[in-house]
């Protein structure tokens, strides 16, 4: 080890991802998230409790009432984390952050990306809205994938991430 | 004989061991009726006839197996044919080749032949597999393969003198540790007994969870029995249990270092690190030296005192063999061949210009303390239930050595960040040591609850293709330094990174 010297991380000339700000998605990507909470637990609702208190009216009285409020909420909570949530490009990486309770930012840099895929299901296409995944190499553990975004918004994302791909290499 | 451009098959007398391999899967698939049935002692006539069917069917498909299987090179690609029905023909570009390894199972080596395994970076689904090849045939198919790791601007280098010494020494290996019976004995012994009794005791459990239902009619009865005798043993059965279970420990943790490490020799050159090694399966690894993505030093504290240490090596890997055992150990190195990697694998540590540490804040301490306290507390309650004073003499010696362990164990933890190299440093009593090159992680995460927030501490991950790495409770300044000072290393970095 000669030569070795130990200076400290330069950080005041380094960019820093506190600066940066973030684009939040859609505002119908609160509703379509909505509309799989209620299909869900209409659905385990229908299949599970109903069925098992179906003859004492008191219980699936109670039940109902904490089904309502359960959702309601659910709801209280989503809009809270959706204000959290948003992704950032720079000229060099793209960030993403999410989570209320247990906040997660990742940045993934361009010239570390294998390949991007668009995706929508059948709810998301009723809302207008698509996901992009943004794979790396080396399993699913740092694999990125921003559900409920505008399609047209996604596709630019898509093209500007490979382009910038493509000129890292 | 070495020519692999024309489709061939494998040695003739690969058959056995290929029919071996699938009669050897069958057992395991039925394994609990074939242990049901022996103990039973009802094997009649039907399950005879049953048996032989099988072993009739298995036998013409294994040589239906052999016959369609064939392999060859053609444009830089590894071309494997087989399927018994469908055809099947996979490509594998040279490229997508992780690393090419060697085997003999106990079969290959009683026939002389060895199996070919490639790994990929891609999926690792398919089974990449040649099973029975002449031992020249198959260094031969390595090399062929091997070649493909050698960066194309090599062909001008090699030109020059520099690049004639260079393809002399590629080729000269050294031999960078060599074990002896004497040194596999004190392997085994300073193996950490504990876990290895635990695995195997996890290990057996699966396979005993599968018997089990079919005995339960009988173990019901008998387990009655034992229940009442237990409690009344109370505190000797305990003594036994614990007693036979460290002997246990101790058999396994030899078994598994003489089974894995026996005869080992691990040569180094400056292309490739190699690593034979293994008992009735003898295993032989090559890896480009720049398909290592992580490596991590293990010791604990006996192996401290006879100094020497564990080396893991990481490689990239695909989202099917992320859980698998996809690491190859050196076992056994001493402070000069610690020396001797470093220099290989990080030969610009010098030029380290600009490093930091990072130490996680105490509150990982007293988190640590609590779950370990919790967990362990419950546990003992559970096999002291029969003196529940008991519990109330052990509880606070447990507590403190908690405490202590917890302490001394967060304190050691330790995460330098540099323009070359990262390095993690964590443990007290069992310490790891994890390097990687700065370059090779691919995108960095920032973690943090709100308990966490409360107290201005986050985790940081850093994922590389070898998988993640995570140093918990950083303080948030800290934590947001290392991440934003990663990333500027990352995206600086011009050239491949695995």
């Amino acid at each position: 080890m000669k030569e070795f010297t130990n200076t400290s991380i330069p950080i005041d000339s380094l960019p820093q991802i506190e600066e940066v700000e973030f684009e939040m998605h859609p505002k119908r990507y609160l509703k379509y998230r909505a509309v799989g909470f209620i299909i869900m637990m209409t659905l385990l609702s229908a299949t599970w409790i109903t069925p098992l208190f179906s003859d004492t009216p008191l219980i699936s009285a109670i039940s109902g009432a904490i089904w309502v409020l359960l959702l309601v909420f659910i709801f209280a909570f989503e809009r809270k984390k959706y204000r959290v949530m948003g992704f950032a490009l720079r000229e060099h990486d793209l960030t993403y952050k999410r989570g209320l309770f247990f906040f997660k930012q990742v940045t993934l840099p361009f010239n570390r990306i294998q390949h991007t895929e668009i995706s929508n299901g059948p709810i998301e296409r009723k809302f207008n809205l698509s996901s992009l995944k943004i794979f790396t190499a080396g399993g699913a553990s740092s694999d990125l994938s921003i559900a409920g975004l505008d399609p047209e918004r996604a596709q630019e994302l898509k093209d500007f991430i490979a382009k910038s791909v493509a000129k890292s290499e | 004989m070495n020519d692999f451009s024309q489709p061939r098959k494998q040695e003739p007398i690969g058959v056995i061991v290929m029919f071996l391999e699938n009669v050897r899967k069958i057992i395991r698939m039925f394994i609990a009726i074939i242990a049901f049935a022996v103990l039973k002692n009802d094997i009649g006539m039907y399950v005879w006839i049953g048996a032989g069917f099988v072993i009739t069917v298995t036998a013409v498909i294994t040589w239906l197996q052999f016959e369609k299987f064939k392999f060859y090179i053609e444009d830089g690609e590894l071309i494997l044919q087989k399927g018994l029905f469908v055809k099947e023909k996979l490509n594998i570009p040279f490229e997508r080749i992780q690393t090419v390894n060697l085997q003999q199972n106990i079969v290959q080596q009683v026939l002389g032949l060895t199996g070919l395994k490639i790994d990929t970076a891609g999926s690792g689904k398919e089974e990449l597999n040649i099973r029975a090849l002449k031992k020249d045939d198959a260094l031969a198919l390595q090399e062929a393969l091997d070649s493909a790791f050698e960066p194309a601007e090599d062909s001008e280098v090699q030109m020059t003198k520099e690049g004639v010494e260079a393809t002399n020494q590629k080729l000269n290996y050294q031999t960078l540790v060599k074990l002896n019976l004497k040194q596999l004995l004190l392997l085994g012994a300073t193996e950490n007994h504990l876990r290895s009794g635990f695995i195997a005791f996890a290990l057996i459990w699966g396979y005993g969870s599968q018997l089990a239902e079919y005995f339960s009619d009988y173990s019901e009865a008998v387990t009655e029995d034992i229940e009442a005798n237990l409690i009344q043993a109370g505190w000797i059965g305990l003594l036994i249990f614990i007693t036979l279970f460290i002997l246990f420990s101790v058999v396994t943790s030899f078994g598994r270092v003489i089974l894995k490490f026996f005869n080992l020799h691990a040569q180094l050159n400056n292309e490739n690190l190699q690593v034979k090694a293994g008992l009735l399966k003898r295993n032989e690894h090559t890896i480009p030296l720049n398909k290592i993505q992580i490596i991590q030093w293990e010791d604990n504290f006996i192996r401290r005192y006879f100094k020497f240490k564990s080396l893991k090596l990481f490689q990239g890997r695909s989202e099917e063999t992320v859980n698998s055992k996809k690491t190859i150990e050196v076992p056994a190195c001493f402070h000069e061949q610690e020396e001797k990697v470093m220099e290989v694998l990080f030969p610009d540590s010098h030029q380290q210009l600009v490093s930091e540490t990072f130490s996680p804040h105490i509150h990982q301490a007293r988190i640590l303390a609590i779950v370990f306290s919790i967990l362990s507390l419950l546990a003992a309650s559970a096999l002291l239930i029969i003196s529940s004073g008991a519990l109330l003499a052990v509880a606070p010696v447990l507590m403190s050595g908690i405490i202590f362990l917890s302490w001394k164990y967060v304190k050691t933890i330790s995460f330098t960040v540099g323009n070359k190299q990262l390095c993690i440093s964590k443990g007290w009593l069992f310490k790891k040591e994890i390097f990687f090159k700065t370059y090779r992680c691919q995108g960095v995460e920032y973690k943090q609850s709100i308990f966490l927030k409360r107290r201005k501490l986050a985790h940081l991950t850093i994922h590389t293709a070898a998988g993640s790495r995570i140093i918990r409770y950083l303080k948030e300044e800290d934590c947001l330094k290392a991440y934003n000072y990663l990333l500027s290393e990352i995206e600086k970095h011009k050239g491949s990174w695995m």
